[in-house]
């Protein structure tokens, strides 16, 4: 497309940061998130780029930990709470897990008022989502072991998921016998628990 | 083309993983190729080394090659259904994301640009509508370039080379931005509970499918999603989105961007009245969406009657075609402060028995679990339980619990619907229960596919999904369904809607949809159609269609079933510059079928001697002329010889017998025969004119 970007930027509606307010109400609902670090700054984005790794790959942690003061590092785009004596992660800090739900937050956010809008010389218009108006896969899992897994755009859905309330969401590891479930015309038994009452 | 430069590299594994993240799969059709950018460093996510073992197909020997091979399994099955000359770019990454030990986000995924008015580009339509936002994937496909060659920030879209240059945001040229949970089933985030990175679907029953997950947050990413807020119902910029205009309210029969933002927010929770209103999927729900809706089909009185939404139940026998069916009867129990506050609640045995038996009871929600009402009900002689909700809300929930001993069918219905039916009690309310097996499950009555819009909103997002009862289970509804196949056609209306948002199927990649593209397998920007039978050249086997293959035709391009081919050069003629091979071509040969190379034209006719049946132009054709090249339209041929005077050197009369004996002046009487039969008749010219000298 000829003359996309040229000449600079054509009208654009200004930046916003988003859901900035949401993350001291979030850190309340992961008590046990785990950590998001910061991005790596050093290039554009898909070239492999990052904070080089200063500790081995983590291997798959236990809940065990030396209770000696968590360190963090930076693996790659994330920082991370690490034992220092185990090498093991560590669950978040309260001010990992708040950033952890902002992050969440403002994927979800459908904020339309102060998008980056780029008009090019063909007519045409770009307009930047930036980290926002994405889709996001949660899943639960309650007493009984039933995993649900639901795909939510909202804030709301997102911190109901995480909350611990009761998901009536249909129940994932339950295989749905397809056969039977036709046969009975769509009326075979709900593979979700639903409400008793 | 989008980058493929390895530099700033860090670490062997991390180049060999990029690598492979960047080798676009080969898919089994044109597809599209969609890669997955490497965004995590490193040692860590897509670069895990730790050592794992093959699992389900997926080859990987370290955890995070098994990662980027799920994650290009699953690209490659979007990539070998949807249609683009243009790749397709995923950035993507394994990070920390928000979880706790019951909870856990798995990942996102979702178009980082949108874009409008894309211009059409040759044979590439842009846009289908003006001022409608398409996600950068789809506008790239309908352009025929990449419509962001090169990265820019996201939070200024002025061109950047690195992040450091974005603030809080990122520089890229990416279409879709994926982050998956790299903690998922570790202590304190899902705990037990991990992805499983096979290929064959086999995950247990306390993994999540990572291939699954993708397949669905990738269809968003590649447009399967709306973007105005469903709880302002604003849109970016005030405009729509492609997916937007095809959403159609049944309630207001009005379009999404016919609506004002408050419309949009009410029609977000308009349920079951928010159906998908396009070509491909209203053209695909027959095959694919089964037959069978619970319902409470009111039979009268006339003002209600219809059919109202009903949530099934998971006890008591399952709803059937042909239902049951009976008066509704409201069931009255004691009010019994706390055990069964209200007298409708069927918390306790019923006080009106006679009149519930062998009709369907209708109870209130609330207070004791439905089987407790079932029981009661069910006790008193009920054919069938409606229950009521107590709560707003739609559609209505199913009733849950467990008790084999219930043998009536339950359902349950709306505040609304219950409210609506209450005070019609009393002139006689009929129903059936009963499964509509005219009407498919996740389509309205005309056949429409429906969309996710619970009241309230629910968890699962709204408006960008399926209706959950939609059977059998879909790819995109808002629930990922542990049933689900890896795939998204065939047995999912998925594909159909990307259809109807723009990703036409072009198997050519040429920018012409396959439907209007006259060689949809090759590639024919001008469309050419020698033969006008709507099979380009490029694919016609007979271009000129004279039933003569193109391979064994002498002229492909030029109707000539006779393949007629004068001078044998295996040049048709009409399609040969040159018939005879005179080297003279036959706009310029006055014998085009006749080999002259000299062009001989006694009679200046423009036909040559060649070919020219009267030479001399005399009326007289060759063949019986005797002077061909002579006019002689008499044909006088004194001395009988066959050669006419006009080209005869020896005409004319004898001068003495011995020449009349000796020369070629003689003439045979009629009839005659040659040679030494007959009379010698010589002619004398004598001064009285000719006479025979016999007779002098």
């Amino acid at each position: 497309m000829t003359g996309r970007n040229s000449g600079g930027v054509g009208p654009r509606v200004g930046l916003t940061g988003i859901m900035a307010a949401a993350t001291i109400l979030a850190a309340s609902v992961l008590g046990l998130a785990w950590a998001q670090g910061n991005k790596d700054r050093d290039k554009p984005r898909g070239q492999g780029q990052g904070t080089q790794t200063t500790q081995p790959a983590p291997k798959a942690p236990d809940a065990t930990a030396t209770g000696a003061h968590a360190v963090t590092r930076t693996v790659g785009s994330a920082t991370i709470s690490v034992d220092p004596v185990t090498g093991r992660l560590q669950p978040p800090t309260p001010e990992e897990a708040a950033k952890l739900t902002a992050a969440l937050y403002k994927m979800v956010s459908r904020e339309t008022e102060n998008l980056v809008v780029i008009q090019n010389e063909d007519g045409s218009r770009m307009a930047s989502l930036d980290d926002a108006f994405q889709e996001v896969a949660m899943a639960t899992r309650d007493r009984k072991g039933n995993i649900r897994v639901h795909c939510v755009n909202t804030a709301a859905q997102a911190e109901k998921l995480l909350s611990g309330a009761e998901d009536k969401g249909p129940i994932y590891n339950i295989k749905v016998d397809r056969k039977a479930a036709k046969k009975g015309g769509h009326n075979a038994p709900a593979p979700a628990p639903a409400e008793t009452e | 083309m989008r980058r493929t430069t390895v530099a700033g590299l860090l670490a062997p594994l991390a180049v060999f993983a990029l690598v492979l993240a960047l080798v676009p799969a080969t898919p089994a059709f044109a597809g599209a190729t969609i890669v997955i950018v490497n965004d995590n460093a490193a040692g860590v996510g897509f670069n895990d080394p730790t050592v794992v073992a093959p699992v389900g197909g997926n080859p990987g020997t370290t955890l995070g090659q098994q990662r980027l091979n799920a994650f290009q399994f699953a690209a490659d099955i979007w990539g070998a259904t949807l249609d683009s000359n243009v790749q397709i770019s995923i950035l993507a990454s394994f990070v920390p994301l928000a979880c706790n030990a019951t909870g856990a986000t798995l990942g996102s995924a979702g178009t980082i640009f949108i874009w409008d008015n894309i211009p059409v580009n040759g044979t590439f339509p842009g846009s289908e509508f003006p001022n409608t936002w398409y996600s950068q994937a789809l506008a790239s496909k309908r352009f025929g370039a990449d419509v962001l060659p090169a990265p820019v920030c996201t939070t200024t879209g002025l061109p950047c080379t690195s992040n450091a240059q974005c603030g809080a945001g990122i520089c890229t040229d990416a279409d879709i931005r994926a982050r998956f949970n790299v903690n998922l089933g570790n202590p304190g985030c899902l705990t037990g509970v991990p992805w499983y990175l096979g290929f064959d679907n086999n995950h247990g029953p306390n993994t999540i499918d990572l291939v699954t997950v993708l397949l669905h947050e990738f269809g968003h990413g590649l447009g399967f999603q709306q973007f105005a807020s469903l709880t302002t119902g604003a849109q970016p910029l005030n405009q729509t989105d492609v997916y937007g205009r095809r959403l159609l309210d049944t309630t207001s029969s009005k379009l999404w961007p016919q609506m004002t933002n408050a419309e949009r927010v009410a029609s977000a929770i308009n349920s079951r009245r928010v159906v998908w209103d396009h070509g491909q999927v209203n053209a695909e729900v027959p095959s694919i969406l089964a037959f069978g809706v619970p319902n409470m089909r009111v039979n009268s009185p006339g003002s209600i009657a219809g059919n109202f939404a009903v949530g099934g139940a998971t006890f008591g026998p399952a709803l059937t075609p042909g239902g049951v069916s009976g008066n509704l009867v409201q069931a009255l129990d004691p009010a019994i402060p706390v055990t069964s506050p209200t007298t409708f609640d069927a918390c306790s045995p019923l006080t009106n028995a006679a009149a519930v038996a062998g009709n369907i009871a209708l109870v209130d929600r609330g207070t004791c679990g439905f089987i407790v009402k079932a029981a009661n009900v069910q006790a008193a002689g009920a054919t069938g339980m409606v229950v009521a909700d107590n709560v707003a809300g739609a559609p209505p929930p199913d009733l849950g619990g467990v008790d084999p001993t219930i043998i009536i069918p339950a359902v349950r219905i709306t505040l609304a619907d219950g409210n609506l039916i209450k005070p019609l009690l009393g002139a006689g309310v009929n129903v059936t229960l009963l499964i509509d097996m005219t009407v498919r499950a996740g389509a309205d009555g005309m056949g429409r596919a429906q969309l996710n819009a619970p009241n309230p909103v629910q968890t699962g997002s709204s408006i960008s999904h399926w209706d959950p009862i939609t059977f059998p289970n879909q790819l995109m509804e808002p629930a990922i369904n542990g049933d689900l196949t890896h795939q998204v056609t065939g047995v999912d209306l998925t594909l159909a809607l990307m259809r109807d948002i723009g990703w036409f199927p072009d198997a050519d990649v040429e920018g012409i949809a396959d439907a209007d593209d006259n060689c949809p397998f090759n590639a024919n920007a001008d469309q050419a159609d020698n033969d006008a039978d709507n099979i380009g050249d490029v694919c016609d086997s007979d271009d000129d269609n004279d039933g003569v293959d193109d391979t064994a035709d002498n002229c492909p391009i030029d109707a000539n079933a006779d393949q007629a081919d004068n001078d044998a050069d295996n040049l048709g003629d009409i399609c040969d510059a040159d018939d005879d091979n005179d080297s003279i071509e036959d706009a310029a040969d006055n014998c085009p079928f006749a080999s002259n190379a000299d062009q001989l034209d006694s009679d200046g006719d423009s036909f040559g001697n060649a070919c020219d049946a009267d030479d001399d132009a005399d009326g007289v054709l060759d063949d019986d002329d005797n002077c061909p090249l002579v006019g002689n339209f008499d044909q006088a041929d004194f001395d009988r010889d066959g050669l006419g005077d006009a080209c005869d050197a020896l005409t004319g009369p004898p001068q003495d017998m011995n020449q009349c004996k000796n020369g070629g002046w003689a003439r045979f009487n009629e009839p005659r025969t040659f040679p030494n039969q007959g009379l010698c008749v010589c002619y004398v010219m004598t001064a009285n004119g000719l006479k025979c000298p016999t007779q002098k």
